[in-house]
């Protein structure tokens, strides 16, 4: 069994305290990505279940097996690390049997291993060469293949696709989810690249600050986000906030503090008078005749399947987002109005969604 | 921008030629008859050829003895020193302990205690230990030198820590890890580091000729000292005698001069 299941995970440095008791579990065959900034923790906490970081408090389970005090080597875990982490002086064949000859498994049997991680990676012609005569994207198969000849129950991914240029990193993302596929291996990835993690993961596990933030399937998180951090770090652009506070009464709404009315998030059951931050993504803002909130133009990025358009209202920057084709440039004016159904709404003091 | 190019060139030439000439006046003098090797003016350019030094030098000193002996002590110093020096400078760089770069600290100062000050404990150590006109005894305190810990900690602690947790999770632990990637790695610095203690150890003087006493044990340096005398220096001998005590080490430096230079320029820069 490949789960995974982290209980109360606590990592301390001295008196500073990295990881703040975190709690989740990774079901078997599932992939899951940690994501956040830099310096959240996510690479730390992966490198506690790789066995690379002791544990200071807590507990971490693979399959039934409390791992706490297992070395990595006997974990039945494989790693894959964001520069490659290839042995130098050895081929990419000897870079991926190594750790097969090291649990003194027969010739015979490295080599079959060898040849089928290379079959699925397409090493085949490169096995005879050294790292150094390899592109970044070969590299970083190599490694792959390393992590597949030694069959673990989990995959750990730490960033491994940062090193790369953006056209590769498209390539190797859809290589590594079809891998996932095929194999059906739990797969834990690192990255704080939100796009990678939207695009690959079956759940994604949100930190900052060494806390999780919120856990949940991609589009749970891009459309549900449980406070103002998720909501401003998934997506891309990213969500529009807008401050003001929610009014009840004979017709309840968000008044913005520049005065005008929007309509509140048709998820919001009960409204509560007081301040709030109004969340609207910038594809849910709709062009209206008049009315709404207007605001002016200041840069226009057509990108062919869509346009970003840049706005600034009385100090507020808003993006929007039209499948459409637009003729608008800057300094032109634009009324917009959010889509209420699809609209967030956070409580200004604690970030938290009130939807 | 040009004037100062050339200025540097003209500086790097000047020290150049600060080495050269001595090893040239050497060469030179090895080859030259003996009135001239004293002639006053010195010449350059001798008026003939003559290869008698090298013989007369073979026949009436145990050159090739010294030579033997010699390779022993510089051979043995840089077995030692590879060895020992692979663990202290792995506990120093790549291992956490308390009191790590306390101690890295103590190890670099005693690069400044003056050898000759070194000298005296050591000879009662080496004394007491029985090991006195032993090559051992002669190699021991060559195979401790702080540079050559310097030199090998500089070159592991820029390894990437990726290349270690790899290992850990392929099945090394701290000795796989040692042997199958960090020593690897480090060949170029191991090659530095075998030439710089050889050649240092090769040309030693003092601490041999405090250490060894007896005539067989004599290495080239102490050996040729002895064409010293009271009242007679025999400079062609003596030159014949360290040209050809020059040259294992010049050609093994010309052999490996690329691994030397990258190994001591790698030292020190993050890759």
């Amino acid at each position: 069994m490949g789960s995974v299941t982290i209980a109360g995970a606590r990592k301390y440095y001295g008196a500073y305290e990295a990881i703040h008791g975190i709690d989740f579990s990774v079901a078997d065959g599932e992939f899951v990505t940690l994501v956040g900034p830099s310096g959240c923790g996510k690479s730390t906490l992966l490198r506690m279940i790789a066995g690379l970081e002791e544990i200071s408090d807590g507990e971490i389970r693979i399959g039934d097996r409390v791992v706490n005090d297992v070395a990595a080597k006997n974990r039945d875990i494989a790693m894959v690390f964001q520069n490659y982490a290839l042995y130098p002086h050895r081929t990419v064949r000897d870079n991926m049997a190594f750790a097969l000859r090291l649990r003194r498994l027969g010739k015979a049997e490295v080599k079959a291993k060898v040849d089928r991680a290379a079959e699925i990676l397409g090493l085949g012609d490169l096995l005879d060469r050294y790292p150094r005569e390899l592109s970044g994207g070969q590299r970083q198969r190599v490694a792959m293949g390393r992590a597949i000849v030694r069959d673990p129950q989990v995959f750990l991914f730490d960033e491994p696709l940062s090193n790369l240029d953006a056209k590769l990193r498209v390539a190797m993302r859809a290589e590594i989810k079809e891998l996932h596929q095929r194999l059906g291996t739990t797969m834990i990835y690192v990255t704080h690249d939100q796009v990678e993690a939207m695009t690959m993961a079956d759940r994604i596990v949100v930190m900052q600050g060494g806390r999780v933030e919120q856990i949940g399937k991609p589009l749970e998180l891009y459309d549900r986000p449980s406070n103002l951090f998720v909501a401003s770090f998934i997506g891309s652009p990213a969500m529009n906030m807008l401050k003001g506070s929610v009014e009840t009464g004979a017709t309840p709404c968000f008044r913005l503090e520049t005065g005008e009315a929007l309509a509140l998030p048709a998820a919001l059951e009960r409204p509560t008078p007081g301040p709030a931050i109004y969340g609207i993504r910038p594809e849910h803002l709709e062009r209206a005749e008049g009315g709404g909130l207007v605001a002016e133009v200041v840069l226009v990025e057509p990108a062919g399947s869509e346009t970003q358009v840049k706005l600034r209202r009385k100090g507020t920057e808003l993006t929007y987002v039209c499948r459409d084709r637009l003729d608008v440039g800057p300094g032109d004016r634009m009324a917009l109005v959010p889509d209420a159904s699809r609209a967030s709404l956070f409580d200004a003091a604690t970030g938290s969604s009130l939807v | 921008m040009r004037a100062g190019r050339y200025l540097r060139y003209g500086l790097c030439y000047l020290l150049a030629l600060v080495w050269f000439v001595p090893v040239v006046w050497m060469a030179v003098t090895a080859v030259k008859p003996t009135p001239e090797v004293m002639s006053f003016t010195p010449r350059w350019i001798p008026s003939e050829v003559t290869f008698s030094h090298f013989g007369e030098l073979l026949a009436k000193k145990p050159f090739f003895l010294w030579l033997l002996n010699s390779f022993q002590i510089a051979a043995l110093a840089t077995a030692i020193t590879v060895v020992v020096t692979t663990f202290a400078a792995y506990a120093l760089a790549r291992l956490e302990w308390r009191g790590r770069n306390v101690v890295f600290t103590m190890l670099i100062l005693a690069m400044f205690v003056p050898w000759e000050i070194n000298s005296i404990p050591l000879f009662f150590i080496v004394k007491d230990l029985g090991l006195l006109n032993t090559f051992l005894g002669a190699a021991l305190p060559l195979a401790a030198l702080p540079v050559s810990l310097f030199l090998l900690r500089q070159f592991f602690i820029n390894i990437p820590t990726d290349l270690e947790d790899a290992a850990r999770i392929d099945g090394c632990g701290h000795l796989g890890i040692l042997w199958h990637v960090i020593i690897p790695v480090s060949l170029p610095a191991y090659g530095a580091l075998s030439i710089f203690i050889f050649i240092f150890s090769w040309n030693e003087f003092f601490w041999s000729l405090i250490s060894l006493q007896r005539a067989d044990v004599r290495t080239l340096p102490i050996g040729l000292k002895t064409l010293v005398g009271a009242g007679d220096i025999q400079y062609d001998l003596m030159m014949a005698g360290s040209f050809m005590a020059t040259l294992p080490a010049l050609i093994i430096f010309l052999i490996l001069r690329r691994h030397i230079i990258s190994g001591i320029s790698m030292a020190g820069v993050r890759r």
